[in-house]
């Protein structure tokens, strides 16, 4: 009778030993799983962005700067995306964050040169222009700097 | 007392065989992932540093249209749809209807405000036909293309301007020239 009960003791401690191995191991192989696919998503999406400067161009009858830039990456760009790149102006005045769709100027919008399937995504290969609608009037050198989200960096160069 | 010991430890094996599969699948589509993101890095990567265009002459056919050759001197073919998808053609010029310079980006197309591909020299590799959008621009071909201005717009005569072009993948040529025609 005693035999049987230690037995039972000793099963259940058991069973509930394997328990928690199970719990444990779940738990740190899911998290291991949603770690790597995190890890993994992040990097597909960051080495897929890569876009290119093709031309920039100072027009000095609509006081803006336009610069173009190819999608040379896989990444398609959302407008939201578009929206989020962070557009700075280096001049011989100073360094200026330039705010998307700003009710004051300097602001930028843009357009998608060649939407070859009309989405409104900035797909591999097409080629978007920014327009800067600056405050004052440009002389000299200037450097425009675009920081894609993700992290990419592209550099437009002219001249007014 | 041996009997229970045995169906737990057999328990405990099964739990560390299970923990080990789940830790292998999540491996294995790490992996998988990884090596598909590598694959299609890699071809883009080569794509990319494999095209390489070139703009060797400019002429002014009239007063509105241009006439272009641009030789292929990269290493990879480039497919006729994706030229014309994707290729970047901009001109900056002097034109009629306004006293600053303008700049325009061209859509592959035909008629006016458009730019298209006339023929192709030395076409004897997977020729191109423009009307079922097939055939390749090989290594060593020039590309003959022509550019339209838009309706009511004409060249300001002896005037310097500038054609920039880019290729699908982002290879870049310039090139100035003089608008010269015959009034």
């Amino acid at each position: 009778m005693s035999s049987l009960i230690s037995d039972l003791i000793v099963a259940t401690a058991l069973v509930i030993v394997s328990s928690m191995i199970v719990a444990a191991f779940m738990t740190y192989s899911t998290n291991y799983i949603s770690i790597s696919s995190i890890l993994v998503k992040s990097f597909e999406v960051k080495s897929m962005v890569s876009a290119k400067v093709v031309f920039t161009y100072y027009n000095s009858s609509g006081n803006e700067i336009l610069v173009w830039i190819k999608n040379t990456g896989l990444h398609e760009f959302t407008p939201v995306e578009i929206s989020r790149f962070d557009v700075i102006l280096v001049t011989e005045n100073g360094v200026e964050w330039v705010p998307y769709r700003s009710s004051t100027l300097p602001s930028w919008v843009y357009s998608i040169c060649n939407d070859v399937d009309n989405d409104g995504m900035w797909d591999p290969g097409e080629t978007i222009c920014i327009k800067i609608s600056l405050a004052n009037t440009l002389s000299g050198e200037f450097k425009v700097k675009i920081v894609l989200p993700y992290g990419h960096e592209l550099e437009g160069r002219g001249s007014a | 007392m041996a009997h229970s010991t045995v169906v737990g430890l057999i328990m405990i094996c099964l739990v560390a065989l299970y923990s080990l599969y789940l830790l292998n699948q999540a491996s294995n589509s790490l992996l998988n992932a990884s090596a598909k993101q590598y694959l299609l890095l890699q071809d883009l990567v080569s794509k990319v540093n494999s095209e390489l265009i070139r703009i060797l002459n400019v002429t002014t056919l009239s007063n509105t249209t241009l006439r272009v050759w641009v030789a292929n001197n990269g290493t990879s073919v480039i497919m006729v749809s994706d030229v014309t998808k994707f290729m970047d053609v901009m001109l900056v010029y002097n034109s009629s209807t306004s006293r600053e310079l303008t700049i325009r980006y061209f859509m592959y197309g035909v008629g006016e405000g458009s730019w298209s591909i006339v023929y192709v020299v030395n076409d004897f590799l997977n020729p191109i036909d423009v009307q079922s959008g097939r055939g390749g621009w090989d290594p060593g071909e020039i590309l003959v293309i022509e550019i339209r201005l838009p309706t009511n717009e004409y060249f300001t005569n002896n005037t310097r301007a500038l054609i920039v072009m880019s290729s699908p993948h982002g290879s870049i040529s310039m090139r100035q020239f003089l608008v010269v025609y015959r009034v």
